[in-house]
């Protein structure tokens, strides 16, 4: 009975840490998913520069 | 009063230099690895014979001046400025005996500016030159991005306190974690994350372009050092020209900017707090100050008629400023067309661009968004100060990861800073305007020079003269390090003649 008990809790603490993990890694890819948004936002914006530019100066 | 250095400073400086140039000699064992199994004879005779010189170097080194005492300030910063020049001649060798630079300077310069993440060259032939060869020059990149020390610190050394004086010496004034070789892991964490995700994405572009799966993910891997660690080296001559990928130039264009993100925001984004890219007054600044030299560019470029419709604009122009704002030095033009279709005004543009470079912490170089960000809070604070009550108490604050109140020790030391790095563009352009170049010419390549970006107009050359070549790799060298290891290491020197 003692050794499923401590079986139910060594899973248990895996389960946790798997959990912990889990977190972790969604955290990151989310962060590297903000980070490749603000790249691509610069771009956008240089884009709309572009087209502002392109549309309003006058090209010799 | 100078003191002169004892020997006991000698013995340890050399002794952890021994250490910094066996880690650098095992770095050669990747492209050693690479020739041997790409059966390329005579580059693994080159590459062997530099890891054994660097090898036998180091050893010598660690076991004749063998000592447990830890760095001080001095020690430290100068064994930083020294470290980098033994890595330049030690990373030159495998170039030289490839016979592809014309002389071992010229493989200096070149070493410099790869292990400096400039990307300015003067390789003969590239596009024949072996895959090692090549592979070595991008891990160079890879290596002087993270910082050489930083090389070290993570994987020969256990720990020690003199480390932290080390990773100041490599221009990182900011620690992550309170461990600063956990810090240095930590930024590998990145590099390494970002390497896979990089090359995969650069690899399946190359694969839709028609490359062979092999060429592919090994172009991908060269692009991506030398994109995120902010360098410009190409394994073609043509730079991201050679391409000729609208949706390669995107990815590279994100890879710059994530290179040129503080490693510090990196890990806050990466832990969750992910509103702190919109707080930060890096990433702010970054923002602005980009669409503002953009829009200077732009309308250069439109001033100048070569690119009139909004597509072609984007992906000239915008290309050639992020790649100089980030540091990176990737072109989609040739160097020739700086000079003789870009507009005076465009070139500017991309000047300041050059100059501002990308955040601190990074793998950037010039004078960095902090500092700039940092001066426009002292400007506001000193404009509310005039408009506010005479009794009343201004203080102003700035967002990078915490609120910080602003002090003038802050502005003195980015003012400081500024003015070195202004002083080092102008350096550069006065010798390159002695040599016979004009100003906006010989600006632009010291200014790329100095902020270890690598964008060129032509004027570096292999038949440049030698003053320039060395004016250069002084100006790579000392941008990287951001000037205060280097003038301890000449203080080391003039206090071990004129010190009492």
């Amino acid at each position: 009975m003692a050794g499923l008990s401590n079986g139910v809790k060594m899973i248990n603490q895996i389960l946790k840490k798997i959990k912990e993990i889990t977190i972790i890694i969604i955290k990151g890819i989310l962060g590297i998913a903000a980070e490749i948004g603000y790249a691509l936002a610069i771009m956008l914006m240089a884009f709309f520069i572009c087209i502002l530019i392109t549309s309003f100066y006058p090209v010799r | 009063m100078l003191l002169k250095p004892q020997i006991k400073d000698i013995r340890i400086v050399s002794y952890y230099l021994g250490k910094i140039i066996i880690g650098l000699s095992l770095c050669l064992t990747l492209p050693l690895v690479l020739a041997l199994s790409n059966q390329e004879i005579n580059p693994a005779y080159d590459l062997a014979l530099s890891f054994l010189v660097g090898l036998i170097i180091g050893l010598i080194l660690i076991s004749v001046f063998k000592t447990d005492e830890d760095l001080n300030w001095m020690q430290g910063m100068s064994l930083v400025g020294l470290s980098w020049l033994v890595a330049m001649f030690l990373g030159a060798i495998p170039l030289f005996l490839s016979g592809h630079w014309k002389s071992y300077l010229d493989a200096c310069f070149d070493a410099m500016s790869g292990f400096a993440t400039t990307g300015l060259a003067l390789v003969q032939d590239l596009d024949h030159l072996s895959v090692s060869c090549n592979f070595w020059r991008h891990l160079m990149m890879f290596i002087g991005g993270q910082g050489i020390v930083i090389v070290a610190l993570s994987f020969f050394v256990k720990g020690f306190s003199g480390a932290f004086k080390m990773y100041v010496g490599e221009a990182r004034d900011e620690r992550i974690l309170p461990n600063v070789i956990h810090t240095s892991r930590f930024i590998w964490l990145v590099s390494i994350t970002y390497l896979i995700l990089g090359t995969t994405a650069l690899g399946a572009v190359g694969m839709l372009n028609g490359m062979k799966p092999f060429n592919a993910f090994f172009h991908g891997a060269c692009v991506f050092m030398a994109a995120f660690d902010t360098g410009g080296f190409s394994p073609q001559s043509q730079n991201i020209l050679y391409y000729h990928s609208l949706l390669y130039e995107v990815v590279t264009v994100v890879i710059m900017i994530l290179g040129a993100i503080n490693f510090k925001l990196h890990y806050h984004i990466w832990m969750g707090n992910r509103k702190e890219i919109f707080k930060n007054i890096e990433t702010i600044t970054f923002f602005i100050t980009i669409m503002i030299a953009f829009f200077i560019t732009a309308i250069g470029l439109s001033q100048a008629g070569i690119y009139p419709k909004a597509v072609v604009l984007f992906r000239k122009g915008f290309y050639q400023l992020i790649s100089g704002h980030t540091g990176t030095g990737y072109q989609t033009i040739y160097a020739a067309q700086f000079k003789n279709e870009w507009s005076h005004l465009a070139m500017f543009g991309i000047i300041c661009a050059m100059a501002l470079g990308g955040a601190v912490c990074s793998t950037t170089g010039a004078i960095k968004m902090l500092r700039i960000g940092i001066f426009f809070k002292a400007l506001l604070e000193d404009i509310k100060r005039i408009i506010s009550p005479e009794i009343s108490m201004v203080t102003q604050k700035f967002h990078h990861i915490k609120e910080i109140f602003l002090e003038d020790k802050q502005v003195r030391s980015a003012l400081l800073i500024t003015l070195l790095y202004l002083l080092l563009y102008i350096l550069g352009a006065i010798v390159g305007m002695v040599l016979g170049n004009p100003f906006l010419n010989s600006l632009f390549e010291s200014t790329s020079a100095a902020a270890n970006v690598g964008l060129s107009c032509g004027i570096t050359n292999v038949n440049m003269p030698t003053l320039l070549k060395l004016t250069y790799i002084f100006q790579m060298w000392a941008g990287r390090l951001e000037f205060m290891s280097i003038f301890v290491l000449m203080g080391f020197f003039v206090a071990a003649f004129k010190g009492k």
